[in-house]
């Protein structure tokens, strides 16, 4: 964009005051102080970036009157454009563009400044000498994008808070030295599980070697089982031939006496007791027959005796007797119980009468004479007494009266009862007197009848018994006479029968030795002896075992059996213990077999590997993606330093090399916005702060240079202001600056304003298309 | 010939471990960690239930690095359990459990033949007549870079030819390039069928009359290994011809869950869009489905996903519907970089720094030198360029972010 025509309808000291025809290139305003340089510097800017706000010195509100603002023409790209401003209801005025037939406002303005911002251009293109010496306090505003990375589209801060950012993206997942980043653990566990791992890798050489031992370990248990078996059937044979010796000595002995004695090779059943039970029948029959005998002699003595004793007659006659005497005695006993109870009787009345007559006695009443008498006295006294006037005695007297009579009547009538009695008593003791006589007539005749039979007067009873038992007698012997006959004819018979008996019993025991082959009893019981004992002897060699023939074992147990026995019994043990333990080794390695088999120790331990390794991959991705993206950018970075950033500080470092007269050689500005430095000639960095004052605005003027060259490149640049920039520059310094300003002017308008007469003869100088303005 | 059957099935990889379990609960962790062992038991199970004549492993059987004894005792078992229904298996030995390596001398029933490092032929008898004939030959050591294939030769007289090996099948990217073979070698051999392994993912390189095929792995282990996995159940009719059928094995299956974020503007909006694909992906399956899950695009969530600890979060959220392994970001942010590189600014500089950082091989040093850290480490291989291009690409929006933000 150049500046063709300037025209200020009002603005600060100027009023209605128009510039024409200035220079695409260099154009020098040149007036003493208070004419109105910075005035018109501001109406420039205030034209293409908006007045200032109200109340601040910079609007610029018109001094001398006309219209506050005013316009520029100037040429875009070829094209004639007529930019105007006026101040308005908006506070940065309002602005019409005309740009050929077409008019505009603030949009096409915008367009036309290509995105060159107020701030950017009141300090990169239209500056005085008071922005020039804050240039630096402008990098961290608008600006400083432009110097660092901000011609590349990002702030400084925002490098700086990638470069953070991506570093600790990389640091939470990996740093190779790390501890805590994800992968950095990963790994860590990785090697505990590698660890595992190696620790398991063995395991299948032990499972081989397992196998094989359990291969050795039958092998052995059957050889083994072998050895105990042979042993065992040895120690067998030991123990039964051990145990058969006694017995096999015994045998011996037994046979050896058998072979002594004489041969009784048979013997009857039961020899001895049956010949003991015969003798004993023998003399049971023979003393039975004895005493039979004796039987009889004796009952002949005896029948011989009763035959003396018994006569049949006699004893008829006595039986005669004896019963008439029975009938007898009834009628005597009669007799005399009669005449006993007879006397008993005139007793007794007698006695009743005596008892009677003395009752009558003393029971007899007075005469009846004297009992009147005795009375009529009672009367007569009673009288008196009732004539003597005492009635009431009388009466008592007649009472008295009365008793007498009635005991007198009482005494009457018992003794007439008495005599009745007396009459009873006389006519029964006659009656007894009559039955004695009776009686005495009965006894004579039974006498008589008595004294014919006995010869005696009197008979009792116990004649009579002894009589019956007499008769008894005899006919009781005449009984056992008969029974004796009897007696004696059967006990011949049975003596006869015992003597048959007595012969076959003695042929059976005659058979019975012959049997037993003996002579007679002696021989008998010897020969049973022998036999028994050889019975004994043959029947304990049969129940001695028979030592079965040992198919196999042909060694000699004879010699020291018992130490050979101890030998083997401890072979077998020593056999059997070792048969055991591989026995139990063999256990112990099938099971060992089983456990590798079924462990999956190992399986766990890689798909754990696997584990950590896909965690490992997942982060592993990121890591790789973060990292390449860090690579990238210091990559980009390293581009920025060599290539894009000498596109801005290259010019810079030029200009400032062209101005400091070749004392400085470049002007670094780093990414990471850290402040510009600049390098002395001898490599020496240094910040600007410390640098000289007018050295530090050549470096603050040369970045400017640089920028605006830069913009240069990319856009139609808008024209550049300077004003009195050089006031401490030394004349060389100010001459070297003018060259850079010359440079400057190839691509940009420049519009320099100043109030030192040798600056706008250098300018002519040096930039000999220069077009001088008087403000005066 | 007669008809018959066979199951075809590699890379077991018995026991060996599960990636990226770090968050799941341990049950599952436990149940994932025995996952091969389940899938192989599968393999065995199927091949018992479907009345298959013979069990064909194409190496890889388990990792001999891995030294797991897990690993050949669970072998053992699944082979007695076919030694008792009098089935034959034909095993060869990969790259990872070679014959010179860790357990290769273990003892296994004597149904299962183990062809030696030398080619060798073994004729299969079923019901008193020969079926086919198995020719196989095992890996001697890790690293064999000559071509097995062609020492391998069928009989003439053989009812039915087939070639058991583990090779690496016209150079597959991806896995070692062992015993490398031609598909035209492979088909003009005269094999019947070959049974290969080492490739994990199934594929059927030729069919009928020459049949080539990689079962896949009957497990996957990690999010490299997604998707249905198994072996391969072979029909031969008795004109010769094979007829392939997959039996799905594994017992978990891996995921690849890709959430572009382009369309969200709002978290809730692509936590919703995460968990619905999330239920998407547990539903496809009846046992636990692994998910890996990666939110890509550039969108206006992308400052937001930038925060410290978002991924945790998000697999939280996730783990609700189905188990995760991770959830990864590597999404960017709405920028024209096209027209940021045109300003001239440090933005640009970066970007375009960026842009050719993997071409200058003087900037690819220092970036892959300041990965060195962390890099250098055993078994923490720098990733290939296609990985780098995205980490750089994921720097770059990284640092726009950073630079960018005000």
């Amino acid at each position: 964009m150049k500046i063709e025509n300037l025209r200020i309808d009002g603005f600060g000291v100027w009023c209605d005051k128009t510039w024409e025809a200035l220079s695409p290139g260099l154009n020098v305003f040149h007036g003493p102080n208070e004419t109105g340089k910075s005035t018109l510097m501001a109406f420039i800017r205030s034209i293409l970036f908006g007045l200032d706000r109200r109340g601040q010195a910079r609007r610029y509100e018109p001094l001398n009157g006309g219209t506050h603002g005013g316009w520029l023409d100037v040429t875009v790209q070829g094209r004639p454009v007529r930019i105007e401003r006026k101040a308005g209801k908006h506070v940065r005025g309002v602005v019409s563009l005309y740009d050929g037939d077409a008019t505009g406002g603030d949009v096409e303005l915008e367009r036309l400044l290509g995105g060159t911002t107020r701030t950017l251009y009141h300090n990169v293109f239209a500056f005085g000498l008071e922005e020039l010496e804050q240039f630096h306090t402008l990098q961290d505003t608008e600006i400083s994008p432009h110097i660092s990375g901000a011609a590349l589209g990002i702030g400084a801060a925002r490098w700086t808070a990638v470069q953070k950012d991506i570093e600790a993206r990389q640091r939470s997942l990996f740093l190779p030295h790390g501890q805590n980043g994800v992968i950095n653990v990963a790994l860590k566990e990785l090697e505990s599980v590698r660890e595992d791992l190696d620790r398991t890798e063995h395991q299948p050489e032990e499972y081989w070697a397992a196998q094989e031992a359990r291969t050795r370990l039958a092998a052995e248990v059957a050889g083994l089982e072998d050895v105990v078996a042979d042993l065992k059937a040895r120690v067998a044979h030991y123990e039964k031939r051990l145990k058969s010796r006694p017995m096999l000595e015994r045998r011996r002995a037994i046979e050896a006496k058998l072979r002594s004695m004489p041969a009784v090779e048979t013997f009857p059943e039961g020899g001895l007791e049956r010949l003991e039970l015969l003798r004993k029948q023998f003399r049971t029959l023979q003393s039975d027959r004895d005493g039979l005998r004796r039987q009889i002699e004796q009952r002949r003595l005896d029948r011989r005796d009763l035959q003396l004793v018994a006569d049949p007659e006699e004893t008829g006659r006595k039986v005669q007797v004896l019963e008439s005497l029975r009938k007898l005695v009834p009628r005597m006993e009669t007799a005399r119980r009669v005449y006993e109870s007879s006397i008993e009787q005139r007793r007794a009345v007698s006695q009743e009468r005596t008892a009677v007559e003395t009752a009558m006695q003393s029971t007899r009443p007075p005469s009846a004479v004297a009992f009147y008498s005795f009375l009529a006295l009672l009367a007569i006294a009673a009288f008196v007494v009732i004539a003597s006037g005492y009635p009431y005695v009388a009466s008592g007297v007649f009472a008295v009266m009365l008793l007498p009579m009635l005991w007198y009547r009482k005494r009457l009538r018992v003794f007439e009862g008495l005599v009745k009695q007396s009459k009873s008593c006389n006519e029964r003791m006659q009656g007894c007197i009559t039955e004695v006589q009776r009686i005495e007539v009965e006894a004579r005749s039974i006498e008589t009848d008595l004294r014919k039979l006995t010869g005696k007067t009197d008979i009792s009873q116990e004649d009579i018994d002894e009589r019956a038992v007499e008769i008894e007698a005899r006919s009781k012997v005449a009984e056992d006479l008969r029974r004796l006959d009897e007696s004696i004819e059967r006990g011949r018979g049975d003596v006869d029968r015992l003597s048959v008996q007595l012969a076959e019993v003695q042929d059976a025991i005659d058979v019975l030795f012959t049997e037993a082959a003996a002579a007679d009893e002696k021989e008998f019981v010897e020969r049973a002896e022998i036999f028994k004992q050889r019975q004994l002897l043959i029947s304990e060699l049969e129940r001695l075992p028979i030592e079965p023939p040992e198919p196999g074992l042909l060694f000699d147990v004879r010699a020291n059996e018992e130490e050979a026995y101890e030998t083997i019994q401890q072979e077998l043990l020593e056999a059997e213990r070792r048969l055991v333990e591989s026995r139990h080794e063999s256990g112990r390695v099938a099971e060992r077999i089983t456990v590798m088999e079924r462990s999956e120790e190992r399986s766990r331990a890689l798909a754990r590997q696997e584990v950590v390794l896909a965690r490992i991959d997942a982060s592993a991705e990121v890591w790789a993606v973060v990292t390449l993206c860090k690579t990238l950018l210091d990559e980009t970075r390293k581009v920025y330093e060599n290539d894009r950033q000498p596109e801005v500080l290259r010019h810079a470092s030029r200009f400032f090399r062209t101005m400091s007269a070749e004392r400085y050689s470049r002007v670094v500005a780093p990414l990471d916005g850290t402040e510009l430095q600049v390098e002395r000639r001898d490599g020496v960095r240094l910040l600007p702060q410390l640098l000289s004052r007018g050295t530090a605005e050549q470096l603050y003027l040369a970045m400017r240079f640089a920028l605006l060259r830069d913009y240069a490149g990319h856009s139609d640049p808008l024209p550049v202001v300077f004003d009195d920039v050089f006031v401490n520059f030394d004349p060389e310094r100010t001459r070297n600056t003018f060259q850079a300003v010359g440079e400057l002017t190839e691509t940009h308008q420049v519009l320099l304003f100043t109030c030192h007469p040798h600056v706008v003869a250098l300018a002519h100088e040096i930039v000999p298309t220069a077009k001088v303005f008087s403000l005066e | 010939m007669e008809s018959f059957r066979f199951i075809h099935a590699a890379d077991l990889h018995l026991d060996s471990p599960f990636r990226g379990l770090a968050n799941t609960s341990t049950r599952l962790r436990d149940e994932l960690q025995a996952a091969t062992l389940g899938a192989f038991e599968r393999i065995v199970d199927h091949t018992i239930e479907s009345k298959a004549d013979f069990l064909l492993l194409a190496g890889d059987l388990y990792d001999s690095k891995d030294r797991s004894l897990r690993a050949l005792v669970a072998f053992r078992r699944q082979m007695e359990r076919l030694a008792e229904r009098d089935i034959s298996v034909y095993i060869v030995h990969g790259n990872h459990d070679p014959l010179n390596g860790w357990g290769s001398e273990f003892q296994l029933p004597p149904n299962v033949t183990t062809f030696s490092g030398k080619p060798a032929t073994e004729a299969v008898i079923r019901r008193g007549k020969e079926v086919a004939r198995v020719t196989g030959i095992s890996y001697a050591r890790e690293r064999v870079t000559e071509n097995l294939a062609a020492a391998m030769k069928p009989d003439s007289d053989s009812p039915y030819s087939v070639g058991l090996l583990h090779a690496n099948v016209a150079g597959q990217i991806g896995h070692a390039d062992y015993a490398p073979v031609s598909l035209d070698e492979l088909t003009a051999s005269g094999f019947d069928y070959w049974a290969l392994g080492h490739v994990h993912t199934r594929s059927v390189l030729a069919e009928n009359p020459s049949t080539v095929v990689y079962p896949g792995n009957p497990q996957g282990r990690n999010p490299r290994e997604a998707g249905p996995r198994g072996c391969v159940q072979v029909d031969v009719n008795r004109n010769g011809d094979a007829h392939l059928s997959f039996v799905e094995t594994n017992l978990a299956r891996w995921t690849h869950l890709e959430i572009p974020i382009q369309t969200h503007t709002r978290m809730d909006s692509l936590i919703n869009a995460l968990l619905e694909e999330g239920r998407i992906a547990a539903a496809s399956f009846r046992g636990p489905v692994v998910a890996r899950c990666t939110l890509r695009g550039n969108g206006p969530l992308h400052a937001d996903l930038q925060r410290d600890g978002m991924a945790e979060e998000l697999s939280e959220q996730l783990r609700s519907v189905v188990p995760v392994e991770s959830v990864r970001i590597a999404t960017g942010p709405v920028l024209d970089f096209e027209s940021l590189t045109r300003t001239e600014s440090l933005v640009a500089d970066f970007i375009k720094l960026a842009d050719r950082a993997l071409d200058d091989p003087e900037l690819r040093k220092k970036l892959t030198d300041s990965l060195e850290p962390l890099f250098r480490r055993r078994d923490m291989a720098l990733p290939d360029d296609v990985k780098i291009r995205e980490w750089v690409d994921r720097a770059r929006a990284l640092g726009v972010d950073l630079l960018m933000e005000s």
